[in-house]
């Protein structure tokens, strides 16, 4: 009777999933973790089906609750749907894998541009609107949104997500090489030590700078703690032109559990992707020309995961983004990876393969707990007394990205850590202030003795433009020569000032110096001053109202891009003048949203309140509260 | 002979002995009471009577510091006058160290191939201030009376170690008469009197490098930065260039050298331009390999830093261009730890490096372990429980270093421990540089560890030490390592040249199944062929072939190579080739001397054995009879 009933209810469940509904296998292990669901399309499951099944129970032997949905998926909405209800139960969610060919979400960027990037950020932060536009005409996988108005502009995911995805028209092929990916990672141990890393980057990712590659090799000393102690712990590969062979032949190293390739040339991905070797090293991190772009079936991410070598999983972004790698540390720790992925996200980035995965747990926090429960700003707290770099670094990202910390209790670490990924991940929570803490932090990180630190202090002064800043730049330029990266920052990073100030601080600085060619040095800064810059021409094109209304707002927009923070006034005069068309002033408010760290947004903010109070049509007011909403 | 005899006979010699002396040289003694140890002021006659006021100001100064300083001044007539004198002050007033102002003989070295790089005669004071090497005297110049040639003598140890350190202040030829050369040496004396106060500590570095592969730059780079823990706070405070192909960074590095709160500079592959124009003030500048120091010419480089209108201190510059493989800032954290710089200096010579300068300078000390204490310390005990609690990674370099120097017998112990449990890369590397002089057992088990060492610079110690010594059953290593070191350059290069060593076909064996068993590579096939192309290829190839070959121009070639490549499987056929009377007598002993270089060989006790024999054998002339006995001394 019962067997009959089951029989019954299967068959139903089958009838309706033919009008496009899922089905949901629940978890078999009893547990009061955080789930994982895998979702899968529904031909993909019934080829796949034994390995899937394998697959949840490697899940759960790990201690996750693992669904598993499949069916016939339209839209994404249909999938994310289900996500947000086993997200709201009790028992919640705390990653998702999707297998097999489920909906792309093109999602326009943030910002308003015209091109949609692949994005799974749709499924996994559901703090996020989006607003559907269209499915592609082409290629039916792909379904286009945009951010809804009211929606938050920050990505904070609320669990962890991953693809395993081959694309292709030969369906069988795919179907075997899914069921033989996830045979893989049932059969791989989840105790190997993360103690070989191989590191490989070009010329063009440090500007060519030596030193920014000599100094990364103290970082990975801090991220990687239990790296052998051999010439073979730690391969950081020097940059040529062509690393293609080396790139490879690392690629064989059976000992190797994290490779990342880091570089602006695409040709070393190209290369194995048309020798399809089987791959060995665990992870891969790639940092190069989107080979995670899985909206096309070409993505070279997957060639790493879909072969008969070790690889579990792949990094990659699905657009050029940065890579920040300053959670590395976390995975020597054994975090889940999906956990270590979904740290200081963004839109681009993605995971491919198991994101359930991990390294040997050498882990004294149990920090795959603690990430995935509601955030606690108290245990953060305590663990950034630890004295552990890695510890620290994740504790400062927790505050900073909650909000939780104040600027003052951040400082110390900036200023007194002897860990250079510590120092880097306080710089970065600072930023969140905007206040005096961060322009100082960021003035003394000019010249911080890890390259990358200086690095992104010159980036930071760019977006505040705060003139105490000048000083500490010009000490850069004039005293940091060793270092080319920081040089090439800072020199456009003065196109962010006020270039008499900038001059004369030049000037002064070559005038006390005991520099053998000073006078010639000084004569050449001269001239190079004499004429003035394109920004500084900008800001007198805009004010000018012969000019055709699209130039002054392509203009204003240019100044905003480069953070022309001398122009802040000159534009808020044109918005306050009501005799400037409404369109013009609504754009230009638009611009000032860019300025969100600089030290003219109070300024700016005051502006706006007393734009609130006046007279001003709706339009207007509609743009200044969205605006204020960006700045703050 | 009777007691009374006797005693008349010994007050007789010591009266000559003091009349001798009085005759010879005036000394001032020093104004403090001499304890421990003493300094010496070495000048000529001339120099003292016009630079008489700035000379006792300078003692004064060195005084200061509670290093007695005497002044020793006289017409020297040649360089053994001298070094008499200098036997005769560390006898009676413990001198440390000296410095040679104004005209004071210059020594040329020939005959010392097998302890440098070059086969001229080297300007060397280490005629002066390392008393256990002996020379002999060949003949004075007659272009330049000041050099005096020698020969490094029959029976002189094949190591420097020296007694004491050096430096000179020997001015430039003047180029208007307003500076001539006493006015040249006031002015420098004014200069390092004044670079005594404020104390200064060193947190100020520089160094340029204007080719090197990436990652053999990025290892010394964190040597110096171990070295100096104070130099890391910012920046600006390790100024370290590393040129490419354009030689951007060469006018920066002039500019670097101008800096007045800069401490050291090390300057590697720098043609350095007009010096004079420069006026250089850091305070000490080291030169690792162009040979400005070559003190026998009228305008020495090295001599433009020390006599420029800038505040710069001191040089370290060599007379010729070095000896290879040398670690020219081995211990030179020391220098933060209460060392001067002649102290340190001494640590590290060969023949040809020297100190321009005052050599008693001493940077403030800013390290929790200070080490003055320790360098004349001849009390192992007293040693090695200094450095249980050193904590520095300079100051447990130094101390091992100098347990070595003292011979203590349970070094291959510490050296092992050290190596296997320090983090600090400088220590490990002293470690196995230390090995490197140790009994088989010890020095093998650690070389093994060394080669495969996370930080470059060491394994790179290991694998020229390798090639010196030659033994086949390093060969598996090597491969070894040249599989897993396919991102370090540098290191490829070193085994390209290590492997040189070996027969060829040995490696081969080796190598035949070290790449198929290896899973490094994608293509073993083709990356064992890339290796065979590398290696068994090039002029180091054709070495035998030269030697045996029946042009002397081709034979003299091979043999200038065995220098460079100490090609061990050959030992017996070159031995037979010293033996064999119909070869030109010059051949044999360019082959005797090539042997000297040797030293490391593991068939060395079959030179040994066959010098002993060739030094007997009236059957070969005395020149050659002359020559194996000098190889036998240099190898042995």
């Amino acid at each position: 009777m019962q067997k009959s009933l089951l029989a019954l209810l299967v068959l139903l469940s089958t009838a309706t999933m033919a009008y496009g509904q899922l089905k949901i296998e629940k978890p078999t292990l009893a547990s009061n973790n955080k789930a994982f669901a895998i979702v899968v399309d529904q031909d993909t499951y019934t080829h796949t089906e034994d390995a899937l099944k394998a697959y949840q129970k490697t899940v759960e032997s790990d201690g996750i609750p693992t669904y598993i949905i499949h069916g016939v998926f339209n839209r994404p909405d249909d999938i994310k749907k289900e996500l947000i209800k086993l997200h709201k139960t009790k028992q919640s969610l705390e990653g998702a894998v999707f297998v097999g060919n489920i909906p792309v979400p093109m999602v326009y960027d943030f910002s308003g541009h015209v091109t949609a990037t692949p994005s799974d950020r749709f499924y996994d932060d559901l703090h996020l609107n989006f607003e559907y536009i269209k499915q592609d005409a082409n290629q039916s996988n792909l379904h286009y949104y945009k951010l809804q108005e009211s929606s938050p502009r920050e990505i904070n995911p609320s669990f962890y997500s991953a693809r395993i995805y081959y694309p292709t028209l030969k369906y069988d092929e795919a179907h075997e090489a899914i069921n033989n990916y996830l045979l893989k990672v049932t059969r791989t141990r989840r105790d190997n030590i993360l103690d070989h890393v191989v590191s490989s980057t070009n010329q063009d990712y440090y500007n060519g700078c030596t030193t920014a590659w000599k100094d990364e090799l103290k970082a990975y000393k801090e991220y990687f703690p239990f790296l052998v102690k051999q010439v073979n712990g730690l391969q950081q590969l020097a940059f040529k032109t062509d690393n293609n062979t080396a790139i490879l032949n690392e690629l064989q190293r059976k000992e190797v559990d994290l490779l990342l390739i880091r570089s602006d040339s695409s040709s070393t991905i190209q290369v194995t992707a048309t020798r399809e070797p089987d791959t060995y090293p665990l992870y891969l991190i790639l940092d190069t020309q989107p080979a995670g772009a899985f909206d096309n079936m070409e993505y070279t991410a997957r060639q790493y995961i879909f072969n008969s070598g070790n690889t579990i999983a792949v990094q990659a972004n699905t657009r050029p983004a940065p890579t920040d790698i300053n959670f590395s540390g976390l995975l020597s720790y054994g975090l889940r990876w999906g956990h270590v992925h979904n740290l200081g996200l963004t839109l681009e980035r993605h995971l491919f393969g198991d994101p359930t995965f991990h390294f040997a747990n050498k882990d004294t926090e149990n920090l795959n707990a603690k990430l995935s429960q509601e955030d606690n700003p108290e245990y953060w707290r305590s663990l950034l007394k630890k004295d552990n770099a890695i510890y620290q670094t994740l504790a400062l990202f927790k505050l900073s990205s909650s909000n939780t910390s104040s600027s003052e209790a951040i400082m110390p670490y900036f200023e007194n850590s002897p860990y250079r990924t510590v120092r880097l991940q306080a710089l970065h929570a600072l930023s969140i202030h905007k206040d005096k803490h961060f322009t100082n932090a960021v003035s003394t990180g000019l010249g911080d003795e890890y390259e990358l630190i200086a690095q992104q202090a010159t980036r930071y002064a760019g977006i505040i433009g705060d003139t105490v800043l000048i000083g500490p730049l010009t000490q850069a330029w004039l005293n940091d020569k060793s270092r080319r990266r920081v040089q090439q920052h800072v020199k456009s990073t003065f196109e962010a000032f006020d270039r008499n100030l900038v001059e004369k601080s030049l000037l002064t600085a070559l005038h006390n110096s005991n520099r053998l060619h000073q006078e010639t040095e000084i004569e050449s800064i001269k001239s190079q001053y004499t004429q003035p810059a394109t920004l500084e021409s900008s800001l007198e094109q805009i004010k000018d109202r012969t000019r055709p209304k699209e130039e002054r707002i392509r203009l204003v927009q240019l100044m905003a891009t480069h953070n022309y923070h001398p122009g802040i006034d000159g534009i808020l005069a044109i918005i306050n003048d009501k005799q400037e068309p409404i369109e013009l002033r609504v754009a230009f408010i638009t611009a000032l949203g860019g300025f969100s760290h600089s030290w003219k947004r109070e300024t700016i903010l005051a502006n706006f309140q007393t734009l609130l109070k006046s007279k001003a049509t709706k339009e207007l007011k509609i743009e200044v509260e969205r605006t204020i909403n960006r700045l703050n | 002979m009777k007691a009374s005899h006797k005693l008349f006979l010994i007050l007789l010699v010591s009266y000559l002995s003091i009349l001798n002396t009085v005759r010879a040289q005036e000394i001032i003694p020093s104004t403090l009471e001499i304890t421990d140890r003493s300094f010496a002021i070495i000048t000529d006659r001339s120099t003292f009577e016009k630079c008489q006021k700035e000379i006792l100001s300078y003692r004064d100064v060195i005084e200061s510091t509670q290093l007695p300083a005497l002044i020793v001044y006289h017409d020297w007539k040649n360089p053994e006058q001298l070094k008499k004198e200098l036997q005769k002050l560390y006898e009676t007033s413990k001198i440390e160290g000296v410095i040679f102002i104004g005209d004071i003989p210059v020594p040329m070295v020939l005959k010392a191939q097998h302890l440098t790089n070059v086969s001229t005669a080297i300007p060397s004071d280490r005629f002066y201030d390392d008393f256990e090497l002996t020379f002999d005297f060949l003949e004075q110049s007659k272009t330049n009376p000041q050099l005096f040639f020698y020969n490094l003598g029959l029976s002189s140890p094949n190591r420097i170690k020296s007694t004491i350190y050096s430096a000179r202040l020997k001015p430039l030829t003047a180029t208007d008469k307003k500076n001539d050369k006493y006015q040249q040496i006031s002015t420098y004396l004014n200069k390092a009197i004044q670079a005594r106060a404020p104390k200064n500590s060193i947190d100020q570095v520089m160094s340029y490098v204007a080719y090197q592969p990436l990652s053999t730059w990025s290892s010394q780079s964190y040597f110096l930065e171990e070295q100096f823990p104070q130099i890391s706070k910012a920046s600006t405070q390790f100024q370290n260039y590393k040129d490419d192909k354009q030689r951007l960074l060469q006018d920066e590095t002039l500019n670097q050298l101008r800096r007045h709160d800069l401490d050291i500079a090390f300057i590697r592959q720098y043609p350095l331009p007009d010096v004079s124009t420069i006026h250089p003030n850091v305070t000490l500048s080291i030169f690792a390999d162009n040979p400005i120091g070559n003190f026998s010419e009228a305008q020495y480089n090295a001599g433009q830093f020390t006599f420029s209108k800038g505040a710069a201190l001191a040089a370290l510059a060599n007379t010729v261009q070095p000896a290879l493989h040398r670690h020219p800032t081995y211990l030179i954290g020391s220098l933060a730890m209460g060392l001067n710089i002649g102290q340190w200096a001494k640590l590290n010579n060969t023949l040809e490096s020297h100190l321009f300068g005052d050599p008693t300078f001493t940077f403030a000390i800013s390290s929790t372990d200070t080490l003055s204490r320790f360098v004349h310390e001849k009390n192992n005990k007293r040693l090695v429980e200094a450095l249980s609690k050193a904590k520095s990674p300079e100051g447990q370099s130094f101390l091992l270093n100098q347990l070595s120097l003292n011979n203590y017998d349970g070094l291959p112990k510490l050296i092992t421990q050290y190596y296997d449990n320090s983090n600090y890369t400088t220590v490990r590397y002293t470690c196995i540089h230390l090995a490197d002089q140790q009994e088989e057992e010890t020095r093998s088990a650690l070389f093994a560890k060394g080669i495969k060492d996370v930080d470059e610079s060491i394994r790179l110690e290991v694998i020229h030490a390798i090639a010196r010594i030659g033994d086949p059953i390093f060969i598996p290593a090597l491969i070894d390592a040249y599989i897993e070191n396919q991102h370090a350059e540098g290191i490829l290069s070193a085994i390209n040249m290590a492997l040189y060593v070996f027969n060829k076909d040995l490696i081969k064996n080796i190598a035949e199944q070290r790449f198929m068993t290896a899973n490094s590579f994608i293509d073993q096939v083709k990356e064992k062929e890339k290796f065979y192309e590398t290696q068994f290829t090039g002029i180091y190839l054709e070495i035998d072939k030269n030697i045996f070959d029946t042009k002397p121009d081709n034979q003299r070639q091979g043999i200038t190579d065995l220098r460079t490549i100490h090609y061990h499987p050959s030992v017996t056929r070159y031995l037979e080739f010293v033996r064999n009377s119909k070869m030109p007598i010059d051949l044999r002993i360019a082959m005797l001397e090539s042997l000297s270089c040797f030293r490391d060989s593991y068939r060395k006790q079959e030179i040994i054995a066959a010098c002993k024999e060739l030094m007997v054998d009236t059957r070969h002339s005395k020149r050659l009879r002359d020559e194996a006995r000098r190889t036998l001394n240099n190898v042995n």
